[in-house]
């Protein structure tokens, strides 16, 4: 059953928070896309969920690389940018990135939508005035239940 | 001491090969794979590795027959460890293991970065301290420098780096790839007339320029939404203007509070015409030394490697062949790899 | 003298040396995204572990796909310049053929991933369905209409329970078939395109 809730976010240390907060409820095999227009907040969130995952390294867009990975104890995390996928050609070897044994973070999911399961964690980050973003949560994996629970709160 | 090092270098999109024997420089092999990622508008990480695995024999070959060196006589082989494009990076890395177990020479990891700063060098020897600006489409960040392979980053980008920010402000622009030379070039006609905002000063050595992208990228669908004309050059001018002057603000406050005798600058982004003249101007403002690397050098290539790398065997910074690549690879850490 | 025998294709990583088509030695385990780390560094033990020379090494033998696009070019870079330096030949095969049971037509699987596999059909060195990528459901039609052949690999991911035989047994008794290749010539197989 699909679970929704919308968030505001005050400024980038909320969207930090927010990643954070999801870290403690991905498990191997998530795949958690990552909408919104250039500066919304897509990779600040990939930062909170690094740091929730213990991940020492600097988190950086990828969008000159495509693909970075996080290799770490216990999860490992993937972080994708397929914004210069739009008009190329999209079999690059991603899929064992995407389908791996870590989480797997998507910006841009739009251009590789088929290598993508429709199982996911959606989240979708407008721009609001000033700082403030707009943060649109949604999935329909059971297993998430309880991260809806917590944003609630 | 003498010695015979075969560097190799596959960090991105060019296949190179270099060899040094004491300590000159007997040949520079690369193959660049530019022209095939133009169409992309950027390098494509996989293709980029396909053409590395294809690439490597041939460049390596026509290395040593320039050298004219055998693989027998090669005392050490050294690779780019990181950081890069992960894929990319495995293609040297297993050919330089590979012939240091044939070999049996040592294997020397090599960080990109080291090698672009030590690319100046080629020009002329560093006076220390010095201060290492290092800008490339994935890095931006300064590095002091009090002696050989001493890396302290004092300031780096907090979102993206420079190089990046003009790949993608050239791409809004429909510009081709690699778009710094072509802002380069149209900035050179151009004009600052389009106000673009500096991030909030920081009190710190930082740098931003995801504030920058999205700016012009807004201004630019602004102007398509109302059907108004971008003057191409003057945004470009603009642009360039901002981007590099939030460097040159930097280094001054750097000067201050530092004690630094040489200006070096490093990477792709060195390769800027306006950044090169501010950079000049104001190391003679500020009495200071400055190294500008020639243009072979700001493009990736082995010889830089294998620069570092003679000063790594020196000080025997040997791998065992159980080592990874670091696509992240901090320079700091450039004497941790295992 | 020797035969070096070396995959990467998947999530493993095989070495294996042989003489007279008798396997001598092998290192063989789950390495997953540590191939690049670990394949010279197991070569190498393997090879002073039986006390050959380089040298004695006369030829290559290497899966080159279809399958993990890093992991095929960690084990060709490595073949490439083993026979770049010491002018030896490299023998190509296909890494599901490879996976084929010895006298029985046989089904061979490799995960695609996003719901689809690799496939090849062989029966010994002859082709029934030449390589290529099918969608899950496509396989499992094909596998229903064929019940006497076996069906081999990793099949975890289709619920099915594969054969599993020795890649290295059948690359030396294939060998004959394939065309070596040197250095500058070879290419992998990605497949997808």
């Amino acid at each position: 059953m699909e679970k929704k809730i919308t968030l505001i976010l005050q400024n980038e240390e909320d969207t930090i928070n927010l990643g954070r907060l999801v870290a403690k409820y991905v498990y191997p095999n998530l795949v958690i896309t990552l909408t919104g227009d250039l500066g919304a907040g897509k990779t600040t969130f990939v930062k909170g969920l690094a740091l929730g995952l213990n991940i020492k390294e600097k988190v950086l867009s990828p969008t000159f690389n495509i693909l970075k990975c996080y290799f770490n104890k216990p999860l490992n995390l993937y972080h994708i940018d397929a914004y210069r996928l739009e008009d190329a050609n999209k079999d690059i070897g991603l899929e064992e990135f995407i389908d791996g044994d870590g989480v797997c973070a998507i910006e841009w999911p739009m251009y590789i939508d088929e290598y993508i399961p429709t199982n996911r964690l959606e989240i979708n980050l407008t721009h609001l005035n000033n700082n403030k973003r707009e943060a649109l949560i949604s999935s329909n994996i059971d297993k998430l239940n309880d991260l809806f629970e917590a944003l609630k709160g | 001491m003498s010695k015979t090092i075969l560097a190799i270098e596959s960090s991105c999109d060019e296949t190179a090969c270099a060899i040094i024997k004491d300590d000159v420089l007997l040949c520079n092999v690369i193959s660049s794979q530019v022209d095939v990622h133009a169409k992309y508008g950027g390098v494509m990480p996989e293709i980029a590795s396909r053409l590395h695995a294809e690439n490597i024999i041939p460049v390596i070959d026509e290395a040593l027959n320039k050298a004219n060196i055998k693989l027998e006589e090669v005392d050490a082989f050294a690779v780019t460890r990181g950081p890069g494009l992960i894929g990319a990076l495995h293609v040297g890395l297993q050919a330089a293991k590979s012939l240091s177990l044939i070999y049996n020479k040592p294997l020397i990891p090599v960080h990109h970065l080291a090698g672009h700063i030590y690319a100046n060098t080629f020009i002329k020897p560093f006076i220390f301290p010095l201060l290492a600006i290092v800008v490339s489409g994935g890095n931006s960040e300064f590095v002091l420098m009090k002696e050989d392979l001493d890396f302290q980053i004092i300031g780096q980008t907090k979102d993206d780096a420079i190089g990046e920010c003009f790949d993608k402000v050239a791409r809004v622009l429909g510009l081709p790839y690699p778009g710094g030379v072509h802002i380069d070039n149209h900035a050179k006609n151009g004009k600052h007339t389009y106000h673009l905002p500096h991030p909030m000063a920081s009190s710190n050595y930082d740098l931003s320029y995801s504030g920058l992208k999205s700016n012009i990228i807004n201004l630019v669908n602004h102007a398509k939404q109302k059907n108004e004309e971008i003057n191409i050059d003057d945004l470009a001018r603009s642009f360039q203007d901002t981007a590099c002057n939030m460097i040159i603000e930097k280094v001054k406050h750097i000067l201050r509070d530092f004690d630094v005798k040489q200006i070096v600058l490093a990477g792709g982004v060195s390769a800027n015409s306006y950044l090169r003249s501010e950079m000049e101007k104001l190391a003679k403002d500020y009495k200071k030394d400055i190294i500008l690397p020639p243009l072979w050098a700001t493009t990736d290539n082995a010889a830089m490697i294998a620069k570092v790398a003679c000063l790594l065997y020196d000080r025997k910074v040997f791998a065992n062949l159980d080592i990874g690549s670091d696509p992240n690879w901090q320079i700091e850490d450039y004497l941790k790899f295992e | 003298m020797y035969d070096l025998i070396l995959d990467s294709s998947n999530s493993e990583l095989l070495i294996a040396i042989a003489k007279d088509n008798n396997i001598i030695d092998r290192i063989e385990y789950e390495a997953w995204q540590r191939q690049s780390e670990l394949m010279t560094f197991e070569l190498d033990k393997l090879l002073k572990r039986n006390n050959i020379d380089k040298k004695d090494i006369d030829s290559i033998l290497l899966p080159i796909g279809p399958g993990s696009y890093t992991g095929i070019r960690i084990s060709l870079t490595i073949a490439k310049i083993f026979a770049y330096a010491l002018n030896i030949k490299i023998y190509p095969f296909s890494s599901l053929q490879i996976l084929k049971t010895i006298k029985k037509p046989s089904i061979c699987l490799i995960n695609a991933r996003s719901g689809r596999s690799y496939i090849g059909v062989y029966d010994d060195e002859n082709i029934i369905l030449k390589d290529t990528i099918l969608k899950n459901e496509e396989v499992i039609e094909y596998i229903n209409n064929h019940p006497d052949y076996d069906v081999c690999g990793d099949l975890k991911y289709l619920n099915l329970n594969g054969k599993t035989n020795d890649k290295v047994l059948n690359m030396l008794t294939l060998k004959q078939y394939i065309k070596p290749l040197d250095s500058f010539h070879i290419k992998p197989v990605y497949l997808k395109d």
